[in-house]
């Protein structure tokens, strides 16, 4: 890995499965060869897959900005689920240094039956931010979320109106 | 593995509070459904026996406290496994977002089962107290027992998880196999002496977790300590087991079913 970068990504694949039940049973397969400690093999593709990503290399450095661009499944979402390490890479490799603050569908864990503030506390435990840190950023949240009059109030509301 | 545990106790903090406070929000009755539903249990198969629908059996204790205790005892067992697969299954689309670490949500299922746990003894203490009944030296053991039950609970729990989250017959099969597995317990009648009968005492790992925690609560002697310390021993060693089958098999099941 260069010296000066931040994200290196180098040949990277990643191969998915748009049947479910093929998914699923593949997902289990997976899991068997992972426990007796086979490595898998990520070529050839099964029946069912294609590659989300395939042969993907790039490098950003310290102030660098990259827009990803493409159609309804070209894999952006992906490749940001690989770089947040949510999910390995079938072949290459993605190296992340420093932290990484993924917002790829916000609001995913927060919970209908939770006030405005406690959802704040919980989404910020999600993302490694003690209680310590929240606290003191907790008016800043709710200024930048525009919902001062309503953080005390059930999420639930506050989304519906 | 210890490490990442100890590192995620403060999400797993966060994770348990937000869990006790939205579980039972939208509902009047609150927390004292965690007390209602033994106690309702036992109100029933107690109007059940004495109306002869199942032969009722002789049992040391007043047949009513050996059913409230035993109905007690089995749904910490339930808890225990049914709450790992819940607590894995609602953070799934948040696991597919966001790489937190996921032992704390192992650690706050287990939280959330000791606390559950220890409403449910309190319970049956503050019952024995209000019925006038002395309470055994032994009741100071029972811990042991229940954290066995707990711990076997967890085994099942975490080995059925990976399964349970991709496909959802293992939710329905475990329905149908817990009704049978009550049925072959001894939670309302004492552990059969008679073979074939008294086979079950052998082969469901439930038995003597559950008779030598009614033994030490009521202070009526130990008949099953063999069998405890054998299934004891194994559940420790299982347990470490079933938690690392659920982290090598996470990766994959965030892949599968959390897009």
């Amino acid at each position: 890995m260069n010296s000066s970068s931040l994200v290196e990504v180098r040949a990277l694949s990643k191969k998915y499965c748009r049947d479910l039940k093929k998914s699923l049973w593949y997902g289990l397969h997976d899991i068997g060869k992972e426990i007796t400690g086979r490595r898998q093999n990520a070529e050839p593709l099964r029946a069912g897959e294609f590659w989300a990503l395939r042969n993907v290399s790039f490098s950003l450095s310290s102030g660098d900005t990259l827009g990803l661009l493409g159609r309804n499944g070209a894999g952006k979402t992906t490749l940001l689920r690989v770089l947040s390490g949510v999910i390995r890479p079938d072949l290459g490799f993605a190296k992340v240094r420093g932290e990484v603050a993924p917002l790829i569908e916000l609001g995913s864990g927060f919970s209908p039956l939770l006030t405005g503030r406690e959802n704040i506390y919980v989404n910020a435990a999600i993302l490694g931010l003690s209680g310590r840190i929240v606290n003191g950023l907790i008016d800043e949240i709710v200024d930048f979320a525009e919902i001062s009059t309503s953080s005390t109030c059930l999420y639930r509301a506050i989304v519906k109106g | 593995m210890a490490r990442d545990f100890v590192g995620s106790r403060h999400l797993a903090y966060r994770l348990l509070i937000r869990s006790l406070r939205s579980q039972y929000r939208q509902s009047l009755l609150g927390y004292f459904w965690v007390v209602i539903a033994p106690i309702a249990a036992t109100g029933v198969l107690l109007f059940l026996s004495k109306q002869n629908v199942f032969r009722s059996v002789e049992t040391t204790i007043p047949y009513g406290l050996y059913l409230f205790a035993g109905i007690l005892f089995w749904q910490i067992f339930t808890d225990s496994y049914q709450r790992p697969i819940q607590w894995l299954s609602t953070y799934r689309l948040v696991m597919g977002r966001v790489n937190f670490p996921r032992e704390a949500l192992i650690l706050g299922a287990l939280c959330e089962v000791l606390i559950q746990a220890g409403v449910r003894v309190s319970m049956l203490l503050f019952v024995l107290l209000w019925l006038g009944r002395e309470i055994a030296a032994t009741f100071l053991l029972a811990p042991l027992a229940i954290m066995a039950l707990i711990g076997l609970g967890l085994v099942v729990g975490l080995v059925l998880a990976p399964l349970g989250l991709l496909y959802g017959d293992v939710e329905r099969g475990m329905n149908l196999i817990m009704v049978f597995w009550f049925v072959m317990t001894p939670v309302v009648y004492p552990p059969p002496v008679h073979w074939p009968a008294s086979l079950l005492n052998q082969v469901n790992p439930v038995t003597p977790l559950v008779v030598t925690a009614r033994e030490l609560v009521f202070g009526t002697g130990l008949t099953q300590l063999g069998p405890f310390v054998v299934v004891s021993t194994l559940v420790i060693v299982t347990l470490f087991v079933g938690s690392l089958l659920v982290r090598l098999a996470l990766p994959h099941l965030v892949e599968r079913v959390s897009v």
